[in-house]
């Protein structure tokens, strides 16, 4: 049995939640291989705290960005559809894959959509021009003082990605937002704040899903998870604040950096 | 509200090492979502939103099926006892 200190999940709480909300991730992505590799928790629970952790960092930061008016609820809605059945799905498959798999699932994951991101870092997706309907699902966005119009394009990419965000957040104990906002960025004309915004609300309704399946197994470490949770809370509340004050393109290159890295550390781990 | 609760659960079970407060806290965490699903429904199907009204219920529904199925699942350990991380 490991020991762990309080101080110190809460501080990794703190710092997943910080770079979650900024990035509309949740925050999994740094805590499921911290908690695996630098500090050995066996990967169910870890799994299980991340998804604890991704609500609590879903929640406080929705508050923010709410107030801001960066998130689409109709369009989040629509893909929450695909992605709660996807996170039904993967939190009920997850007990029949080994450990080796969910790793190198992760890491390829990872490090496939950190190079999508670095490769359309570039690209903007708004349109100057305010007279254009944005349609039912699309919207428009503040970027300091000017405003934008944006319109989703490929909804039916949108939602496939959204189903194996789903099932993704119930194997590996993401938020999923991992998937939706490179794609919604990429390739279906999102603006990068308003997919991470839009994701961070998904995402707490995504990893419900599939926590509650975790908890009834009883792969909840109730300390560890707590831990956590505690130090997302406010952790995520500074990202949410933070995220207008840095730019879209600097987002999208720290994003793909950071799934890069951790991808194929977590992918390199299984050989 | 609830996030605030959840931290005082949390606040207290880590302080005095009872699991009692920390489930709780947790659960009530989980169950933030979910509240927000069902205030967002209830106010699309009063503005006469339908067509989003029913897409959120439709999520509800899922989620609610979640909790259904997670009460039938035999635990894999006693009570959280699957917790690998011991925290003094």
């Amino acid at each position: 049995m490991i020991e762990l200190s309080p101080w110190l999940l809460i501080a990794l709480g703190g710092g997943a939640g910080l770079v979650g909300a900024l990035l509309g991730l949740g925050g999994g992505i740094f805590l499921v291989p911290l908690l695996t590799l630098a500090l050995g928790v066996p990967i169910r629970a870890a799994i299980a705290a991340s998804l604890i952790s991704v609500i609590a960092t879903a929640s406080a930061s929705s508050t923010v960005n709410l107030d801001r008016g960066l998130v689409n609820l109709r369009l989040g809605m629509v893909l929450e559809v695909a992605t709660s059945i996807g996170g039904l799905a993967g939190g009920v498959t997850a007990a029949l894959l080994s450990p080796r798999h969910l790793f190198l699932l992760f890491g390829l994951t990872l490090a496939g959509m950190g190079v999508i991101m670095a490769r359309r870092s570039g690209r903007r997706n708004v349109i100057a021009d305010t007279g254009v309907d944005p349609g039912r699902l699309g919207g428009r966005i503040l970027e300091g003082e000017t405003p934008y119009v944006y319109r989703v394009r490929r909804l039916p990419l949108a939602l496939g990605a959204s189903l194996v965000a789903g099932a993704i957040s119930g194997l590996l104990g993401l938020g999923g937002g991992i998937i939706k906002v490179p794609i919604l960025n990429a390739f279906c004309g999102i603006p990068i704040r308003v997919a991470a915004a839009t994701s961070a609300f998904m995402i707490g309704v995504t990893a419900a899903a599939s926590s509650f399946l975790y908890f009834g197994r009883g792969d909840v470490a109730f300390p560890l998870s707590a831990a956590i949770a505690l130090g997302a809370l406010p952790g995520s509340l500074l990202g949410a604040r933070l995220t207008h004050r840095v730019q879209a393109r600097s987002l999208k290159v720290i994003m793909a950096a950071v799934l890069l890295i951790v991808g194929a550390q977590m992918a390199l781990k299984t050989l | 509200m609830g996030l605030l609760v959840s931290s005082s659960l949390f606040v207290v079970g880590l302080a005095l090492g009872t699991s009692g407060p920390l489930k709780w806290g947790i659960l009530l965490l989980m169950l933030t979502p979910v509240a927000r699903v069902v205030i967002l429904t209830v106010g699309l199907l009063h503005g006469r939103d339908f067509l989003f009204g029913l897409v959120s219920l439709f999520v509800l529904g899922v989620l609610l099926s979640g909790i259904v199925v997670s009460g039938r699942l035999g635990p894999r350990h006693a009570s959280g006892a699957g917790a690998p991380a011991r925290i003094p």
